[in-house]
Formats: structure tokens, C-alpha cells, sequence
């Protein structure tokens, strides 16, 4: 070896004693957010890896600038302390939820708290990191002595902080840059993007960085010129079907009923081996519709049942949706915006075209969660009823200080009067809850006999040696707490029958989301990757809608939560601005694509995408066909979504539009309301 | 193996019994426990033991060392001892020792962690903060562990010669404090708690009797 080699080996060793602390944390941060993608979305890969670059060569930069061994351990041991910790808890928020990181999200926090039964925390990740970090902490500190750092001159430490702020402008501008694109985007660019699903695309501590920085400094969403709002609004107006109305009775004065189903799957009541192979086994089916679930099936028999109805949504996102018929992106309307303007609810439409109806919400469960005790006020209800009122006024069972869910044959049972006035017209909104993930054995449905009843017909508790087990317990859980569901659904029919109610009132049933607690629809259904070829089948829930004097049918068209409140208008006969919603009533020709908020996807029953260039599941037989098809529908959705994120933000139904003097001229929610009422006079 | 005469040894007997009174000095949270009943309908309970016990083992703690150490000049947790550095053999042989017993456990736990195990399922405020005591209290358990494990260990090899090291400490915890564990707790892993002082007394030796590398990695493997 030469003496110039010999120099140039000397350095190498001499820079690696010297920053071996640095070489370690650099090594390691980089390896946690890689494994954090992988436990997650199994890839070991991240695409645009630029702001945790960035956000690495920062914190190195700052530790080069550090002349001490010592503080650079400390520095740098703090600093994977801190990325452990943001990986560990989004990985658990991710395995509890299955969503990404958003900067909304943080308003959830409070809630979370409620729905926390376990923390599942990974063992992959937790175990990897804990032994790397505990090496690095140990040998870290073993060799501070052995390597001490030499003192290097002033115009050295001066050029490293030149470097470092370069890199502090560098990340700005580009983090700047990438947000600017995102903000200015038509909403429509969603549908071209090439954005990786989840995790996959930044690394979760990037994504966690870059939610903080936009919630901070871009969240705004200019209004633009109010008049394009408005014409955008009012430009088209809908049709009602005759397949709503076969018979054209007037049901203007009919009443309506729209439960939200906690959880409420098919398989939750109907054995289908095909669509369900873990669901229900027993060899006389009827069972089923005879002795445990008589009163969901009364509903499936005379109800129009949508077969075909999607949700991929968390439950406030699916609620909002049946009342509003449209969700903005990026934020929770409960949080950002609980005292909006809202005159396209399905409450302020009915109220607004007959000042008589009784609007009000039930939920058995608590007060504040999402907020709803102050959201569902400005969504028009006159009152929400949570589970600790129904507890002081109606005298209802509370179970929620034993840690259990409250019992839905209870609410109805309690506040049925109130619930559905006689002396005069209702819109009713009702929340369940004891179908609640997580599907444990539960001492109020113990109580009530539906475990025995369940052993009755076979289907035990097994002793939970292996993973099936343990998964047919949580079926079995599941199943009973469906039981509770069917009572409180027999207890509606039994009062609307006794007061002569059901022959006038319009009861919508819907599932608000699949069983993904504890991975119990994937179970159940034998589906957990987009490579099943019947993937969509998993978001596949039920949709009911008991219509008086319509005869069963099946609508086999594909549906999502957003049809319900089209559907709704459809069939009360009420004309409304199309544009304001994001779905199609269910009797049209028109089929709707499923935008989901919480997970940044598209779908319909065919086809499951984050973006036209990342299909994740296309149905075996279609094609490019029906993918331009897809595509034309989704377009259409999105310029609704863009006009709807800017009227949300905004709360353009609260402003009043002002002349140049600042004299108020027209108030907009005035004229929705008068053009409504138009609509509706015109075509009546 | 060989034995020797040394009287001193039985001080060291004596002050590692002492140290297991400490432990066992925790039962008397019980007294106040009718006083505590009612407060919330005793949900209050854990929470006011465990800052009664986490406090009565730090006086006993403080106590003991203070004492002995003014009375006597006897450093109980070996600070003044001459700091040996340990070898990355020997660094790699605790961490394999402390990895082992939690991979066992989070293993025979389906591969999931003891903690994660520990707060189960249907968490609530109250639960966090009855395990989170739990956690609190074997702080000062664990230490008291460590010092037991150094007296017995260093009182047994006053009056024993052997060819290798043995785990003196680890077998005298194993047979008071593991078997108190394994008879007053109900965990499903006791058989394991009663064997793992073996494990703390074998990491006081690899870690050249260290007292405080011994309670930190006997805290991680109670813990995790």
C-alpha cells in the first residue's frame, strides 16, 4: 500500500471514529421508518423519500456542528428515541384504525380514548427497535472515550452552519413546494395522482411532519368567486324516479326513520357459505330468520334491500354522510366545523319545506363523542339525546361506567314516545352501538340470554387453542350482539304497529362501516388483500329501506353511503340540487363511485383504487371500458368534492354576500332555502 | 468447592434478609385499606396502596444505605467499587440474558408483548392507572432485588470458594422473593417469575456487579 492509500485509509478510519454516533443514527432512523412502512403496508421501500432525507440531514447537520462525543450520544439518542416513539404510536393507530396520519385527526384524540379496548402494540416493530436502539445505546456509550472527537477551527464549525441553513431553506421551499401542489390541486388531479398507498408514499414520521406543516400553514380553501358557487349549486336540479314512487302516493307528509347500524354486516344475521365461509354453519338456516334474528328479517322481507351497498368509511364520516349527502376532505366536519350553516341536510330540507317536523337525534352513547352534542345542532336537529340523558330523563340502563355498550332494545324501549311522536311529523335519527367492535363477551348481553340461546343451537364458546377459535369466539360475540340489534328493530316495528305509524313512515337501515374490529369481516369473509377476487365484498354491508305499500325488492345496482340521502329525497318526492350531493338516489340509472375521506380511496363493487394509476383490485372481465367509465362518474364526484370542501370551509351558507359599501344584500342561505322551496312548489 | 471462615458473611445474610422483610414490609398496606374502601367504591385503592408502598420502599431504601453507610462505611450498591469496563462479549451475554426471558414470555403470549398483555383488554382510565402503579411499585421492588442479590452473592463468596461463579444472589431470590411472588401474585407466568431472580443474579455477575446495570435490566425484563 502507498502512502497515498495509506492517507486515504487513515481518513476513512479517522471520519468513522470520529462520527460513528452520527453513521449510527442516520442508519438506524432510516431503517426504523423503512420497517415502520413494512409492518404496515409490507414494503420495505418508501417512495419519495425526500422529507425524511431532509429531515435526517438536519438533526446529522446539527450533530456535525456538535464538538462533544457526548452531547452528540445524547442528541442523537434522544432523536431515535423520538422517531421509535412517533413510529411505534402511529403504527398502533394505524393497526387500531387503519388510516394514515392527518393532521384532523388530532381533534380526534379525545374520542380515541373512548374507543380504546386494547393497545396493540407490534411486536415486529417494537422488538427490532428496542434491541437496535438498547446496541446503540450501549455500544453508543462504550466508545465515547475510546473515539474523542478533534478540535477543528472555527471556518470548519462556520461552513457546517452555512450548510445546515441551507439545508433548514432547502427543506422549507421543497416541503413548500410539494404542499403548494397539493393545495392548489383541482380536487379532480386526485383521481391522476401517482401517490403510493399510505405509508408507502413518505414513511410514517415524514407524513406525520409534512400533516403538522400543511395543518399549520395550508389549510386554507379559498371560497373564489361566490357567484361560481352558486351557479355551481344551482345548476342542476333533480328528477325524481318512478321506481320510487311505482303508485305516485303523495308522502309529503310521511315520516322518516334513518338508523345508523353500528357494525351491522350481512353475516351478522344471514348464513351465506359462499359470501360468509366463516360465517354461520348451521344445517337448518331458518333458524336464523325463525328463532334469532326474526326481526331483521321481517325488515329484509319487506324492505327494499340494496345487496349491493358499500361502505368504506369510520362511523361520524358515514353518519355525516346519510344527514348531509356530501364530506369535505382533510378535516372532520364534528371538529372543524360543528357550528356550520347547513341547509342541505336532510333535517333543514324537511324543515324547510314543512316548518312542522319534529327533527331529533338518538344515540346510546356518549355525550360528546365526535362531538356530536354540538355538530348535530347545526345539521338541524332540534335535540341530540346521548346515553347519559336517556340515563336521567328516560331512565334507561347505562352500562358505559361498567366499560360495556349500552343496549339497543334498551333506547328504543325507553324513549320510543319521544322518539316517534304521534300528534305530529318526525324525522328521527338514531345511532346504535351495541354492535361495537370490540366483539367481547359482555355481561349485558349475558344478562339479557342470548349467549344461552346461542348454545342452544350449537354455537358455543370454544376453548381458544389456535386462531379459528379464537376468531369464532369473536364471531360468536359479534352474532349475540347482533341478537340485541334485532329486539331494538322488533321493538320499532311492534310500537310504529301499535300506533299506527308504520303505514306512514319510511325506516332506513344501513351498515356503517364493515366488521373490521379485530379483523372480524376479513375473517368471516376470507378476504384480506386486494388480490381476492371478490375484494370489494369485504366493504359490502346491508342497506334497507322499509317504504309502506312497496312490495320486497332487490336492487342489485351498486350503492354507497352517500345514496342514502338522495334516495330519501327520491322517495319523500323532494326535488333538490344535485350538486350538493355526492351520491344518486338508488331507483336512478345513475351509479356512484365510493370517495372515501378516511382512507383516500375510490371504489366501486368492480374495481378499488387510490388513483387511476394505482388500481388495487379491478373484477376479473372488466376492463378499460369500465375503467373510462368509472373514471368519467369519479370526475363528476370530484368537482363536487372541490365545491364542497370550499363551501365547508368557508360556511358559505353562513355568509352574507356584501355590496362595495359593505351593506349586506343576500344573505346565501336565504336564497337556497327560497330556491328549495321553488324546486319543489314548481314541480309539485 | 471450597469453604472458608468468614464471620462477616453473616452480616451480609442478615442485611439481604432484611431486605426481604422490606419486601414483604408491603403487606402492611393492607392496614389502611378499610380507611380507602369507600373513597370512589375503592377504585381509589391501587392507587393509594401502590404510592404507599412506593413510598414506604424508598424510606426503607434510603434508610438502609444512609446507615450502614455512615455507621459502618459499607457502600451497599458498590459506587465507590473501582468501575470495570465490560467487554462487548460480556455486553452481548446481557443483552442475549435479557432478551431471552422476554421472548420467552411474549412467545408463550401468542407474540405479544407482556405490557401489551398486561393492559388487555377493555382499558379504562382506572385499569392505566392500577397497572401503571404496578409499573410504579417495581421500581423500588426491583432495586431491592438487585441489593438483595449483591449482599447474598458477596456474603456467600465470603465463605465459599467454587471454580466458576454461581448465582448465590440469584438462588437466595429465587427462594424468598420468587417464591413470595409465585405464591401471592396471581399471574399466569408465576412459575416464571419465581425463576427469573436467577436470571437477575447471573446478570449481577456477567455485568461484573454492577447493582444498578442489574436492576435496570431486571426492570426491562419485568416490564416487557
Amino acid at each position: 500500500m502507498n502512502n497515498k492509500q495509506e492517507f486515504i485509509k487513515n481518513k476513512i478510519i479517522q471520519f468513522l471514529k470520529d462520527n460513528y454516533l452520527i453513521i449510527g443514527y442516520v442508519i438506524l432512523t432510516i431503517f426504523y421508518e423503512l420497517l415502520g412502512v413494512s409492518v404496515t403496508f409490507h414494503k420495505f421501500w418508501i417512495r419519495d423519500p425526500r422529507i425524511l432525507f431532509l429531515y435526517v440531514g438536519i438533526v446529522t447537520t446539527v450533530l456535525f456542528l456538535i464538538r462533544n462525543q457526548l452531547v452528540r450520544y445524547i442528541g442523537s439518542s434522544i432523536m431515535l428515541l423520538f422517531t421509535g416513539i412517533l413510529n411505534i404510536l402511529f403504527i398502533v393507530v394505524y393497526e387500531m384504525t387503519g388510516t394514515i396520519f392527518d393532521y384532523s385527526m388530532l381533534k380526534l384524540r379525545n374520542d380515541a380514548m373512548g374507543i380504546i379496548e386494547s393497545l396493540p402494540i407490534n411486536f415486529i416493530f417494537f422488538s427490532i427497535y428496542s434491541i437496535t436502539y438498547a446496541l446503540y445505546l450501549v455500544f453508543g456509550f462504550k466508545f465515547i472515550k475510546k473515539f474523542p472527537l478533534k478540535k477543528t477551527g472555527n471556518i470548519i464549525v462556520a461552513l457546517k452552519s452555512v450548510v445546515l441553513i441551507v439545508l433548514f431553506l432547502l427543506n422549507f421551499f421543497i416541503i413548500q413546494s410539494l404542499d403548494k401542489k397539493e393545495n392548489d390541486i383541482n380536487e379532480v388531479d386526485r383521481l391522476y395522482g401517482t401517490k403510493e398507498e399510505g405509508y408507502t408514499q413518505l414513511g410514517i414520521s415524514s407524513t406525520v411532519f409534512n400533516a403538522f406543516y400543511k395543518g399549520w400553514f395550508y389549510s386554507d380553501i379559498e371560497l373564489g368567486d361566490s357567484k361560481d358557487v352558486e351557479d355551481f349549486i344551482y345548476s342542476s336540479i333533480s328528477k325524481n324516479t318512478k321506481e320510487a314512487n311505482p303508485n305516485n302516493i303523495d308522502r309529503s307528509n310521511y315520516n322518516v326513520i334513518t338508523i345508523l347500524a353500528e357494525t351491522l354486516e350481512w353475516f351478522s344475521f344471514m348464513q351465506d357459505e359462499n359470501n360468509y365461509p366463516n360465517g354461520f354453519h348451521f344445517q337448518d338456516p331458518n333458524i336464523l330468520s325463525k328463532e334469532l334474528y326474526p326481526n331483521l328479517y321481517r325488515l329484509y322481507n319487506e324492505s327494499i334491500v340494496m345487496d349491493n351497498f358499500h361502505s368504506r368509511e369510520k362511523t361520524d364520516i358515514s353518519e355525516n354522510l346519510s344527514i348531509i349527502g356530501s364530506y369535505p376532505t382533510n378535516v372532520y366536519i364534528n371538529y372543524d366545523y360543528p357550528n356550520n350553516t347547513n341547509p342541505m341536510t336532510v333535517p333543514n330540507v324537511l324543515k324547510t319545506l314543512d316548518p312542522s317536523i319534529l327533527c331529533k337525534s338518538y344515540h346510546n352513547g356518549e355525550r360528546n363523542y365526535y362531538n356530536r352534542n354540538v355538530s348535530h345542532l347545526s345539521l338541524g336537529f332540534e335535540e341530540f339525546i346521548d346515553a347519559e340523558t336517556m340515563e336521567e330523563k328516560y331512565n334507561m340502563p347505562n352500562w358505559i361506567p361498567k366499560s360495556e355498550r349500552n343496549l339497543d332494545k334498551d333506547m328504543i324501549d325507553k324513549c320510543k314516545e319521544d322518539m316517534f311522536p304521534t300528534d305530529r311529523r318526525f324525522y328521527t335519527y338514531i345511532t346504535t352501538i351495541t354492535m361495537h367492535g370490540q366483539f367481547l363477551h359482555r355481561e349485558g348481553l349475558e344478562e339479557r340470554g342470548y349467549y344461552d340461546i346461542m348454545d342452544s343451537f350449537g354455537f358455543k364458546e370454544v376453548e381458544e387453542t389456535n386462531e379459528d377459535n379464537v376468531n369464532q369466539n369473536l364471531f360468536r360475540n359479534y352474532a349475540v350482539a347482533a341478537m340485541e340489534f334485532d329486539r331494538a328493530i322488533g321493538a320499532i316495528f311492534d310500537y310504529l304497529e301499535e300506533t299506527n305509524l308504520l303505514e306512514k313512515t319510511i325506516i332506513v337501515v344501513f351498515g356503517d362501516h364493515n366488521a373490521y374490529y379485530q379483523g372480524l369481516s376479513s375473517y368471516v369473509k376470507q378476504i384480506t388483500k386486494p388480490d381476492h377476487e371478490n375484494y370489494t365484498n369485504l366493504y359490502r354491508v346491508p342497506l334497507m329501506i322499509y317504504v309502506p305499500n312497496m312490495e320486497h325488492q332487490v336492487i342489485h345496482k351498486f350503492c354507497c353511503t352517500a345514496d342514502i340521502v338522495p334516495t330519501i329525497y327520491d322517495l319523500l318526492g323532494i326535488n333538490y340540487f344535485d350538486n350538493m350531493y355526492f351520491g344518486h338516489s338508488v331507483f336512478s340509472q345513475e351509479e356512484s363511485v365510493l370517495y372515501s375521506r378516511a382512507y383516500d380511496i375510490f371504489m366501486t363493487d368492480n374495481a378499488y383504487f387510490a388513483n387511476l394509476n394505482k388500481i388495487y383490485y379491478l373484477r376479473d372481465g372488466y376492463g378499460d371500458d369500465y375503467m373510462k367509465d368509472v373514471e368519467k362518474r369519479s370526475v363528476e364526484l370530484l368537482n363536487k368534492l372541490g365545491m364542497t370542501n370550499r363551501i365547508f370551509f368557508n360556511d358559505f351558507f353562513g355568509m352574507t354576500q356584501l355590496d362595495s359599501h359593505q351593506q349586506l344584500i343576500k344573505p346565501f342561505l336565504a336564497t337556497y332555502q327560497q330556491k328549495l322551496r321553488e324546486i319543489n312548489q314548481t314541480n309539485n | 468447592m471450597q469453604f472458608k471462615k468468614d464471620k462477616s458473611a453473616i452480616n451480609y445474610f442478615i442485611l439481604a434478609l432484611i431486605c426481604f422483610l422490606f419486601i414483604i414490609s408491603a403487606l402492611s398496606a393492607s392496614l389502611f385499606t378499610p380507611l380507602f374502601k369507600k373513597v370512589n367504591y375503592g377504585q381509589r385503592l391501587p392507587l393509594l396502596n401502590a404510592i404507599y408502598i412506593f413510598i414506604l420502599w424508598i424510606i426503607e431504601i434510603v434508610v438502609m444505605i444512609v446507615i450502614l453507610y455512615k455507621k459502618n462505611k459499607f457502600d451497599i450498591l458498590n459506587i465507590k467499587r473501582e468501575k470495570e469496563e465490560l467487554s462487548v462479549l460480556r455486553i452481548l451475554i446481557l443483552f442475549g440474558i435479557t432478551l431471552a426471558p422476554i421472548f420467552l414470555i411474549s412467545g408463550l403470549l401468542g407474540w405479544k408483548l407482556k405490557i401489551v398483555d398486561d393492559l388487555g383488554e377493555r382499558i379504562t382510565g382506572d385499569f392505566l392507572t392500577f397497572q401503571l402503579c404496578e409499573y410504579g411499585k417495581a421500581i423500588p421492588k426491583l432495586f431491592i432485588v438487585a441489593i438483595m442479590i449483591r449482599l447474598f452473592q458477596d456474603g456467600m463468596e465470603k465463605i465459599v470458594i467454587t471454580k466458576y461463579q454461581i448465582p448465590w444472589g440469584g438462588i437466595f431470590v429465587m427462594l424468598t422473593f420468587g417464591l413470595y411472588e409465585l405464591l401471592t401474585y396471581d399471574h399466569s407466568f408465576g412459575i416464571f417469575y419465581f425463576f427469573f431472580p436467577l436470571i437477575y443474579g447471573t446478570i449481577y455477575l456477567v455485568s461484573k456487579r454492577n447493582v444498578f446495570i442489574t436492576f435496570l435490566l431486571s426492570f426491562f425484563i419485568y416490564l416487557l
